[in-house]
């Protein structure tokens, strides 16, 4: 599991059943287990058709022992798993818990409705002190004041991949994925995705939109990154298949050595046969003679076909049984797969971030020029020298101003 | 091992009008949440509709451990009747929800591929292309496909077959590659897949070794070498025993699930069937004989008429009307496909075949042509004639007996819903014009109809009561199981067909005893299929595995049963040598289920006390 995965509690699943009927026009009341769901003026989605009395749907919502341990939601999966007696579209109250029927069409249907969104972000998440780059905290400067100060808008791209990691040993391992990219660099953004959009506003205006480019650029990087993501979970499914290749081509290779002595073992008996027949055929006349010789001829001809398959086997054997190696590679190679299942496009505000900074030889100030969630736009370079300041050029506070380190101290 | 990526489009249309957050936060919320399922379930559980197929527990554990615990091979073993086609069907449904299936080929016996096709389709959604349709362009045109395995083997498509990398591999009645000298073991051997599962009750034909031969196929070496597997055999006194049952148990864990009936709790209501011979009138006794002596006539000449040879024979017992649409058709446009309202291929109104037309062809395996080479109507003065005859039959004894059957049903049993089987839709449409003169509450179910327009009329059906008058359209998927009465007007000469009728009312979940009252006209080809063949195979009280297992067994040769029928019937010059020739099919038959049945035990006996169905670890 990811960051970006729920466990689908009872809560949760309620949460979303409100989140999405809401999102299509309903109103949703609940009334201790009971969810009313109301369409009066909306038409119902279709797949919601068979459970809908009216312009109504009831539903009832499942024991709530498993909602705080995900643990309790797997036996409650368990005993939820619909056998006979389970709900049928047409005649009973749908339920709604992890693993219902109910759910997961509606989770189903959820998921593939406004995969297409935006947001808004004002100001910093989690403060402007976030913003002050690792190489400035590192350095001996302290600072002391930050303050950020919009000036203009930009954007940011999330998109949400699923990735599955499948090879026969194992079937598949499934996965989500959330990447923040900026579209204009196309470089993925380090912060937290939930929790960007945990800050994020609804009315996003159009600056939010991103264009067909600007997605397909975030979406190259968000692919790349989640492979990289994925590394573990990969190696994994390769010691898995691996193994499993391994096992059967041992299995292989023994039963391929047992028709091979098999063959052996009738090759001799045949070569005893044939040498018997030439000893009577020495003696042997009319129709014994023939049928002797009928016999030999038989017999001869399986022994080519022996000797052959023999041969074969033996080759085969020297180089380590190719074709069935390539074959069980083949059949256990790992299957990854990305796909992008949702884009959220967020505005964010970018300008100045205006650092107060005091070291031992006096105070200074320091402008970057920012994005409130893309952090510094550009690495500052000593005025004096003009190369960057960085983990090995550290910045200094002078009595003259800012320098960096080999300067400072040089 | 190799590590292959594939970065896959977008899921959605990423020029689409964005939504604002709080619309769109729904989405992906949802996305978190189906993350958040294990990823050793079966998602694609909730999906399936209930309506059209009931899951039992033995079926989806059997799903779930031939997917995540066999290393992507598994045997499934289960006991005759259990439905190890649901378990397929679940395995391909998650395969596909899950979007590893890209390319999938299922090998059956050409005689069971129609079955497999609808059962697919009906009960979870899952569309392939058989290589019987029209539509099939070679088993690397599609991508879920279908096949007889003789055809998949045949010069014309072996190359094609091995030459692709197929995702999934299913083989139905997988004994038959217990033999590995034949062609199928071979093709099966040298098939490239990622996935296999094969199906069959009887793992174990003839002797031990098959079970060796089968699972080598699909775990070469887990049993090591052939001598090592016989160890766990032995023989005394022609009997074969096994010895060494801990050991194979282990080994056959690994690859193998079998459930038996009686762990898993399936239980059906009895069955009650009742046969009514009618002896007919005399205009139906000419009509019949004059059409048999035509079909002879006719097909002696020319064998290619042999389907519309066929479909007179089946029309003449079934009314006069059915007869004479066909006959009409015939003489009044030769190059006229229609015959009885439904299309030259069987195709209605919303694309699926009305089987009683011409489905039952596609047990033969051949493809179905109406127009032979000859296009113009043999003997039509005669044609002409039985039309004349067919015209002139004023009264139909199965029509007047029907009334009484459904009134005894109303008297009898409780609940008032009575379904009426019929192959032609001329005969459905006489029957509900006469049963709505006399007053019933009639109800008209056939392939013309679109699915809307299908479940509305079951709905009223069941909410209305009286009598549904179907067609063979009513296929798979549809469950009549409020209705526990059923009516054979007219029958499949495919036991298989029969069995499916019946499983339309008598179904797991059917709380009644069911009825089902046949109806055959005396000394006719129907009677004799009946009295000779089907009773004597006790057909009516076998399960639809059994039933397919005993004409597996038949079809060896590649013909079908309805072929068998009627060459007898067309090659009896009197009476007492069709009588002869029945009693000679029957008793193939008779030895074909004494067969299905000695093995089937020598299987159970085999796997006595093997834990390796449901639950086991």
């Amino acid at each position: 599991m990811t960051e970006t995965t729920l466990v689908p509690t009872t809560e949760r699943v309620v949460g979303l059943t409100r989140q999405y009927f809401e999102s299509v026009g309903a109103t949703v009341r609940q009334d201790g287990a009971e969810l009313t769901i109301e369409f009066d003026g909306v038409a119902p989605p279709e797949w919601v058709g068979g459970y809908c009395d009216r312009s109504r749907l009831v539903a009832t919502v499942a024991d709530r022992a498993g909602s705080e341990t995900p643990t309790a939601d797997s036996e409650t999966a368990e005993s939820e798993t619909p056998t006979a007696d389970s709900e049928t579209a047409e005649s009973e109250t749908p339920t709604i818990g992890p693993e219902t029927p109910f759910t997961r069409r509606l989770i189903d249907a959820a998921a593939t409705h406004h995969p297409v969104g935006t947001a808004s972000v004002t100001g910093v998440p989690g403060g402007a002190e976030t913003l002050v780059p690792p190489w400035l905290r590192a350095s001996p400067a302290r600072v002391a004041s930050v303050e950020f100060y919009p000036y203009y808008d930009g954007r940011v791209v999330c998109a949400w991949l699923r990735a599955a990691v499948e090879t026969p040993s194992q079937y598949q391992r499934e996965s989500l994925h959330a990447v923040v990219v900026d579209p204009e660099t196309g470089n993925r953004i380090d912060c937290d995705p939930t929790a960007l959009l945990d800050a994020a506003e609804s009315d996003a205006g159009a600056g939010a939109v991103a264009s067909e480019s600007d997605i397909e650029r975030a979406l190259v990087e968000a692919r790349s990154h989640v492979v990289t993501e994925l590394d573990k979970t990969i190696e994994h499914a390769e010691d898995s298949a691996g193994r499993a290749a391994a096992a059967a081509f041992e299995e292989y290779a023994e039963r391929q050595r047992a028709r091979l002595s098999e063959r052996r073992a009738e090759r001799n008996e045949i070569e005893q046969r044939l040498a018997t027949i030439g000893d009577r055929l020495a003696d042997a006349t009319g129709d014994d003679r023939v049928e002797l010789l009928e016999e030999r001829a038989e017999l001869t001809d399986r022994r080519a076909e022996l000797d052959e398959a023999v041969s074969r086997i033996e080759t085969a054997d020297a180089d380590g049984f190719p074709a069935e190696r390539e074959r069980l590679q083949r059949r256990h190679s790992v299957a990854v797969r990305t796909r992008p299942v949702a884009v959220t496009t967020v505005a964010v505000e970018r300008g100045d971030l205006a650092l107060e900074l005091v070291g031992d030889d006096g105070r200074a100030t320091l402008d970057l020029s920012v994005g409130a969630v893309t952090g510094p736009r550009r690495t500052p370079s000593c005025p004096d020298c003009g190369s960057e300041y960085g983990p090995q050029n550290e910045l200094r506070v002078t009595t003259v101003g800012l320098a960096c380190a080999d300067c400072r101290d040089g | 091992m190799p590590v292959e990526i594939d970065h896959e489009a977008p899921e959605f249309d990423t020029d689409a009008d964005p939504q604002p957050l709080d619309t769109h936060r729904a989405s992906t919320f949802a996305q978190r949440l189906r993350a958040g399922e294990p990823d050793d379930e079966l998602r694609s559980l909730g999906t399936v509709d209930e309506s059209q197929v009931k899951l039992l527990e033995h079926q989806v554990d059997a799903a779930y451990r031939a997917l995540f615990e066999m290393d992507g091979t598994a045997l499934l073993a289960d006991e005759v009747g259990l439905g190890k086609t649901i378990e397929v069907g679940m395995i391909l449904k998650e395969m596909h929800y899950r979007d590893t299936s890209d390319s999938v080929l299922v090998l059956t016996p050409a005689q069971l591929a129609p079955q497999w096709q609808g059962e697919l389709r009906e009960k979870f959604g899952l569309e392939f292309v058989c290589n019987y349709d029209d539509a099939f362009a070679g088993f690397d045109a599609h991508d879920y496909v279908l096949a007889s395995i003789d055809t998949a083997k045949s010069d014309r498509h072996r190359e094609t077959v091995l030459a692709r990398e197929w995702d999934v591999l299913v083989v139905d009645e997988a004994h038959y590659l217990r033999n590995e000298t034949t062609d199928r073991y071979e093709l099966v051997d040298q098939l490239a897949y990622d996935y296999a599962f094969f199906l069959t009750a009887t793992p174990i034909q003839n002797e031990p070794a098959d079970l060796y031969n089968l699972v080598t196929l699909l775990r070469p070496g887990l049993f090591g070498s052939r001598e090592s597997f016989d160890r766990y055999f032995r023989s005394d006194d022609g009997q074969t025993r096994l010895v060494d049952r801990e050991e194979l148990h282990a080994r056959l864990s690994e690859v193998m699930i079998r459930n038996r009936r009686a762990e898993t709790g399936v239980d059906f209501t009895d069955r009650v069937v009742e046969t009514r011979t009618f002896a007919p009138t005399a205009a139906e006794r000419r009509l019949y004989e004059a059409t048999t002596d035509y079909v002879q006539t006719a097909y002696a000449e020319n064998e290619a008429q042999r389907l519309v040879a066929m479909l007179l024979q089946k029309e003449v017992v079934s009314s006069p009307e059915a007869l004479a649409a066909t006959v009409r058709g015939k003489l009044g446009n030769p190059d006229d496909t229609d015959v009885d309202g439904v299309d030259a291929d069987g195709a209605d109104a919303d694309g699926a075949v009305d089987a009683g037309d011409t489905g039952d062809t596609w047990a033969s395996g051949v493809d179905h042509d109406w127009e032979a080479t000859d296009a113009t109507p043999r003997y039509p003065e005669r044609l002409r004639s039985l039309l004349e005859t067919a015209e002139s039959v004023d009264s139909v004894t199965k029509r007047e007996r029907l009334f009484d059957v459904v009134d005894e049903v109303r008297e009898r049993i409780s609940g008032g819903h009575v379904v009426v089987f019929t192959a032609f839709r001329a005969t459905q449409q006489a029957l509900v014009e006469a049963l709505t003169g006399r007053g019933y509450e009639t109800h008209t179910f056939h392939g013309g109809h679109g699915s809307e327009r299908k479940e509305k009329i079951v709905s009223a059906f069941e909410t209305d009561g009286g009598v549904l008058v179907s067609t063979d359209a009513m296929n798979e998927g549809r469950n009549l199981q409020f209705c526990n009465v059923l009516v054979n007007y007219d029958l499949p000469w495919n036991p298989m067909r029969v069995e499916q009728r019946i499983g339309r009312v008598h179904r797991i979940g059917q709380q009644r005893q069911v009825y089902v009252f046949n109806l055959a006209l005396a000394d006719t080809v129907e009677e004799y299929v009946l009295d000779k063949l089907f009773h004597k195979i006790d057909l009516f009280q076998q399960t639809v595995g059994e039933t397919s297992q005993i004409l597996s067994g038949l079809a060896s040769d590649g013909r079908s049963f309805e072929d068998a029928i009627f060459e007898r019937l067309v090659d009896a010059d009197a009476a007492v040598d069709l009588e002869n020739d029945f009693d000679d099919l029957a008793v193939d038959l008779a030895q074909q289920t004494a067969l299905s049945q000695k093995v089937e035990q020598f299987n159970d006996d085999v796997f006595d006390r093997f834990d390796l169905g449901a639950d086991s670890d």
